[in-house]
């Protein structure tokens, strides 16, 4: 096993585990710590690719927007010291559906998808972001920017996909997810407190 | 060597200097402190345990690792074990990026800055994890005003950071400070009048950041027993206190990148890894940059025993109501003046950044 296999395999360690425990702890606090150490073990899989842009935004982005969701947990949904939230069984069905679809659709993706031409050493791969200008064609999706380091398009599929801005794209709607949640949790605390 | 042992040492190595570094400028920094409070109070601070006091701290610090680890039986376990690692993990991964000489910098990447502001929000989470799970009610109160707190001050933080790339025109901090080489008139903060301010508005933010007086609302010993700290003991206890430190000496390492010039002397006319050579020369280098961070901490340390605390709507005020509006007016300002000179005099700048020496900069650069 090669050096870069080795640190791929403890970060996908690191990252599984902690997602499994995410779902698993009951402790609404416990479970964002989790998740923050899921997200870390990601950005540290995009360093490992050469993808520091990537690594760095996951890092500043999701440690802040997991920041900011445990101190809504912490504030608005806590009653006693540490509050357990075990999760009900319709809970689990509808996450294991969802999840089980998920897994079903990147699955068959992997499978169908021919890996010939990809570098079998992630950490050859470099990309080149030494001017900004690079970078910011990049992540509008131009064809320059592209050229400067071509990603892997998969084969039969769309040419140009536009792989920065799409990652962006999901960033974005995961805060979106984020400050929904909160103001949810606030409202929902509020109106009880109303009521009684 | 094969690759793999190569890539490892190559890790290591840096891993294992920095890591003393921070821990042996935190016990420097922790005799500093009780020296200049001292002398500030009119005091004489330690002065039996070695000469000047110098080994007081490396008592203090055996008797931290001899001290009982406790927990309490009402702390999260878990959480209360994370707080103190995440919190130095967030002081010490920017010790990787920051350049201290010409190539000396464990990582050198060209989003090094963009990077820099990532890893520095890490501190906090390690924090407010400590103030919640000690299951205290003055801790949570401590962890809940750091975070509130860090989550404003990173604003005018980054905008400061914002400015001075816009201005520089890179992301890569140590082109960055390869630009500011030569007399100290070529720091960025004499470059115009916005940056001059902006230094010190990042330099306010980075105190706050640090959790320093007059911003240290998260420990406020006087209203919270030690704030997110209270029920930490023996070593735990001293990670929190490397952790400060050490950010204290990032952040001052930061505003030198960024204002002062980085690792020039500033009253050098070239890098001098020109013509001393690579190792003599980042052998000054190195210790000009030590030497000004050091002088920003002093006097971090002199604001903390000169002024009183605020109070937890004041510093709010400070950050939202000026420093943030002072932080537009400042970035739009530098990229009016950017612009402006380089419509005016095309080339003045790239000319002032490396008077002198432009064909070996071009050279190396290459």
């Amino acid at each position: 096993m090669s050096l870069p296999d080795f640190i791929f395999w403890c970060l996908a360690l690191l990252t599984a585990g902690s997602a499994i425990a995410t779902a698993v702890s009951t402790q609404i606090v416990r479970s964002a710590v989790w998740l923050m150490f899921t997200l870390a073990g990601v950005a540290g899989l995009y360093f490992l690719l050469g993808f520091e842009f990537l690594g760095a935004t996951q890092l500043l982005i999701y440690v802040g927007g997991i920041l900011i969701l445990v101190i809504f947990a912490v504030m608005l949904t806590a009653q006693g010291s540490f509050s357990q939230m075990p999760a009900s069984r319709g809970h689990w069905l509808v996450v294991i559906v969802i999840g089980g679809g998920l897994l079903a659709v990147i699955t068959s993706t992997l499978l169908s998808t021919s890996w010939e031409g990809f570098s079998a050493s992630p950490l050859t791969k470099q990309t080149d972001t030494s001017n900004s200008d690079g970078l910011a064609l990049t992540f509008l999706g131009s064809s320059q920017g592209e050229a400067a380091h071509p990603l892997p398009a998969v084969p039969g599929q769309i040419k140009h996909i536009v792989h920065s801005l799409f990652v962006f794209e999901i960033i974005s709607v995961h805060l979106l997810v984020v400050l929904i949640g909160a103001a949810y949790l606030a409202r929902a605390r509020r109106a009880r407190r109303e009521a009684a | 060597m094969p690759a793999g042992v190569l890539l490892i040492w190559g890790a290591l190595v840096p891993a294992v200097v920095l890591a003393s570094f921070v821990a042996v400028s935190a016990l420097f920094f922790i005799w500093l402190e009780r020296k200049v409070s001292a002398r500030i109070h009119d005091r004489l601070g330690p002065t039996r345990v070695g000469k000047f006091g110098w080994l007081q701290t490396i008592a203090d610090g055996i008797k931290l690792i001899s001290k009982e680890d406790f927990i309490p039986p009402q702390a999260d376990h878990l959480l209360f074990r994370f707080g103190p690692y995440l919190a130095f993990l967030g002081a010490f991964l920017p010790f990787m990026i920051l350049p201290f000489g010409a190539g000396v910098a464990a990582l050198e990447t060209s989003l090094s800055a963009f990077l820099m502001l990532a890893v520095m929000s890490l501190e906090v989470f390690g924090v407010i994890l400590a103030g919640y799970a000690s299951g205290n009610k003055w801790s949570l109160f401590g962890g809940i005003r750091e975070s509130a707190q860090m989550v404003s001050y990173e604003v005018p933080r980054t905008l400061c950071v914002v400015m001075v790339l816009m201005a520089a025109g890179t992301m890569n901090l140590a082109d960055i400070a390869r630009q500011q080489s030569g007399f100290f008139w070529n720091w960025l903060i004499f470059r115009d009048p916005f940056l001059f301010i902006g230094f010190w508005v990042f330099f306010t933010c980075g105190v706050a950041g640090c959790k320093r007086a007059p911003f240290d609302l998260a420990e406020a010993e006087s209203e919270l027993v030690a704030g997110y700290h209270t029920e930490y003991s023996g070593l735990r206890w001293s990670f929190f206190f490397m952790a400060e430190y050490g950010s204290m000496f990032v952040i001052s390492g930061l505003a030198c990148v960024l204002f002062l010039g980085g690792w020039q002397t500033g009253f050098l006319p070239s890098d001098p890894t020109y013509w001393l050579g690579h190792i003599a020369g980042n052998f000054v280098n190195v210790i000009a940059f030590i030497l000004k961070c050091w002088t920003l901490v002093f006097v971090m340390m002199w604001v903390r025993w000169t002024l009183p605390r605020l109070r937890i709507d004041q510093v709010m005020a400070t950050c939202l109501k000026y420093l943030v509006p002072i932080c537009c007016v400042c970035l739009i300002g530098t990229a009016l003046w950017t612009l402006a000179w380089n419509t005016l005099l095309p080339g003045w700048f790239t000319w002032r950044a490396n008077p002198g020496l432009p064909a070996l900069v071009q050279q190396e650069s290459k």
